[in-house]
């Protein structure tokens, strides 16, 4: 058969092979295996490189955490060398004992430690990766040898001129599927299976933005996923969570109102489905917001909720408060724990350093969003469990399977340190101090 | 040492630090790369204000303490080495052998080297006597005592505690605690492995 290879050809070629390789099985939810092989090659690269360098990078001045655990102050150290360490803490007998002048050096050790290396801004500063991933934006490697300068090179090549293209096309798919598709329906009346192609649409959707980032995310224990009527909690690293997770369940989204390109989409998503926008002044009104979850809990039509309860994004190595407005709805909750892996792309939005289109087109340039998502069991409100005491151990639960390190306190407090939230996370310490000594009634 | 902020480290100011203090070149090297961080306004020194910005020691209940252990007196300006000689009275005591081999010429062993045991106590020392008028009177024991247990204490638990460390300290009948006495309620305790710190080496 002879083809003419014109621009028209190339063009046409293009959206045969989307469509057949990208879009079909995005329907489906199933892969063509294509991202696994890109995936391992990639990490093969990663080998190579490694093997002839050496982080010269910032490092922090600290080896190990050296206070004691059992006061709670948060880890003041991230190296990770490898995923499997966690930081262990260690449980102390609380028994009751006297206070003794040289309790303060605790609290001494732990504060020049978090002078020398602090914690918060390290949570919100993109996590350190271990062996150069052959990205520039990765900071503080010299150069180190010709060939590696010439496969870091030949990488700008592939991600900004082959792979960049490719997945913006991707991309404005994904999103002209999904207004087309809200379209439609909002003009459509009711009928009996509205819903669940709803539902199946917009997952579509979803997967091909998916596969717009070469997204290459594995789901463990899907058997555990949310179900009408539930909530959906989830550690929050990027707005992509939101795409990584409704790839595979049609979620009902929560949250502001937003303007600007957001706002429209979040009115875009509105037309056919139904998600929780809130008016920003509406946010604080704790009743009135509860009052529009339940309504829309009760209603088992309604997709589960998503929700975020840091309420801010993360770097995805720890885990802040979780607010526990989601946790006292008397709904079943479902966690779920995301771990992005570092090597492949820097997942983290830092909203207060750069906008979503620079974040956007960043991950649009890193080689590939590699990611675990864990189902963990569904669990509920126990008898005589506080709200926060519900979210203390749900939360327990999610930084255990995904690896995340536990803090304490708020994590909107770098952004601002609010004075409730300073003293909040001071006497969250002062309470573990007094608790040893006085013992545990007061 | 430098009076006037330099903000970039020259190897004499390193090669002295590293006699001083016991740390190695890396080490202050790393220190710096700290300090020029936390130096917002890059005026080649540290403010009270560039410290009271770490959250982490914002909610450390004795943060207060530690700034002011860094700023003492009028001080209002903290330089790269006093910033290293402060830090250095964390580093660990030779029982825990530094595995650092590029040691300064400072013996850790004697009393006069920057994290003996003596410079710890005196810096705990240091710690609840607020007015720095060489003794703890029961005042400033009180006041550190609270800071660190927080709000929710009845005065009886406080009266109580503070009784009995008075009492264990031998504290004269004003109720003060000389440096000496101190050192003595502390013989057995563990200040060498509490008030250190294992720095990247």
């Amino acid at each position: 058969m002879e083809v003419e290879v014109t621009p028209w050809t190339i063009f046409v070629g293009l959206w045969v092979y989307f469509v057949v390789m990208v879009f079909i099985p995005a329907c489906f939810g199933i892969g063509m295996g294509g991202r696994k092989i890109y995936i391992s090659v990639l990490s093969r690269l990663f080998e190579f490189g490694r093997s002839g360098t050496t982080t010269a990078g910032y490092k922090s001045p600290l080896a190990t955490p050296t206070t004691e655990k059992d006061l709670n102050f948060p880890p003041t150290t991230l190296q990770r060398r490898d995923s499997t360490t966690l930081v262990r803490n260690r449980s102390f007998n609380s028994f009751r004992r006297q206070f003794h002048l040289v309790d303060v050096c605790e609290f001494a050790s732990n504060a020049v430690e978090s002078i020398i290396d602090d914690e918060v801004t390290k949570g919100f500063s993109a996590e350190q990766v271990a062996n150069w991933n052959l990205l520039w934006r990765t900071k503080g490697y010299h150069f180190i040898s010709w060939r590696l300068t010439c496969v870091y090179l030949l990488g700008v090549v592939v991600r900004y001129f082959i792979l960049l293209p490719m997945r913006l096309i991707c991309i404005s798919a994904s999103l002209t599927w999904l207004v087309l598709v809200m379209f439609v329906f909002s003009v459509l009346p009711q009928f009996r299976y509205r819903r669940a192609i709803e539902n199946w649409s917009t997952t579509v959707a979803h997967r091909l933005f998916c596969r717009g980032l070469t997204a290459e995310i594995r789901y463990h224990d899907k058997q555990n996923a949310a179900l009408p009527g539930g909530v959906c909690v989830a550690n929050h690293t990027s707005p992509i969570d939101v795409v990584v997770l409704s790839s595979e369940v049609p979620y009902s989204l929560v949250g502001q109102r937003h303007g600007g390109a957001m706002g429209m989409l979040q009115n875009a998503l509105c037309m056919a489905q139904n998600h929780v926008w809130f008016e920003r002044s509406l946010v604080n009104d704790r009743a009135a917001v509860g009052k529009r979850l339940r309504d829309h809990l009760s209603d088992k039509r309604n997709n589960p909720i998503l929700i975020f309860p840091e309420g801010t994004c993360i770097n995805n190595t720890k885990v802040y408060q979780f607010k526990k407005g989601s946790f006292e709805l008397n709904a079943p909750i479902y966690p779920v724990a995301i771990k992005y892996d570092p090597q492949f792309a820097d997942a983290f939005w830092n909203s207060s350093k750069e906008g979503i289109e620079t974040y956007l087109f960043r991950l649009l340039t890193s080689w590939a969003l590699v990611a675990d998502v864990w189902y963990l069991d569904p669990t509920e409100i126990r008898e005589n469990e506080s709200g926060a005491d519900f979210s203390l151990r749900v939360k327990r639960n999610i930084c255990q399977k995904g690896g995340l390190v536990e803090i304490g306190y708020d994590g909107m407090i770098k952004r601002e340190m609010r004075k409730d939230m300073i003293d909040q996370a001071k006497d969250s310490i002062s309470k573990t101090y007094r608790t040893r000594i006085l013992g545990p009634h007061k | 040492m430098g009076s006037h902020p330099s903000r970039h480290l020259d190897n004499e100011v390193v090669a002295t630090l590293v006699s001083e203090t016991g740390f190695s070149r890396k080490q202050i090297q790393r220190l710096h790369c700290r300090f020029s961080s936390l130096d917002k306004d890059k005026l080649g020194c540290l403010k009270r204000s560039d410290l009271e910005h770490i959250s982490e020691l914002h909610i450390n209940p004795l943060g207060v303490r530690i700034i002011d252990a860094f700023f003492p007196g009028d001080r209002t300006e903290l330089s790269f080495p006093d910033f290293v000689h402060v830090l250095a009275v964390f580093r660990p005591g030779q029982e825990h052998g530094s595995t650092d081999s590029r040691n300064g010429s400072v013996s850790d062993a004697s009393s006069s080297a920057v994290n003996s045991r003596e410079k710890k106590l005196e810096f705990v020392f240091s710690m609840y006597d607020v007015n720095n008028d060489g003794v703890i009177s029961k005042n400033e024991l009180s006041k550190i005592f609270q800071m660190m247990v927080g709000v929710n204490v009845t005065t009886e638990q406080l009266e109580y505690v503070l009784e009995l460390t008075l009492e264990e300290a031998a504290a004269d009948d004003a109720g003060d605690i000389t440096f000496e006495k101190f050192k003595t309620v502390m013989k057995t305790s563990a200040v060498e492995e509490k008030l250190s710190i294992r720095f990247f080496s």
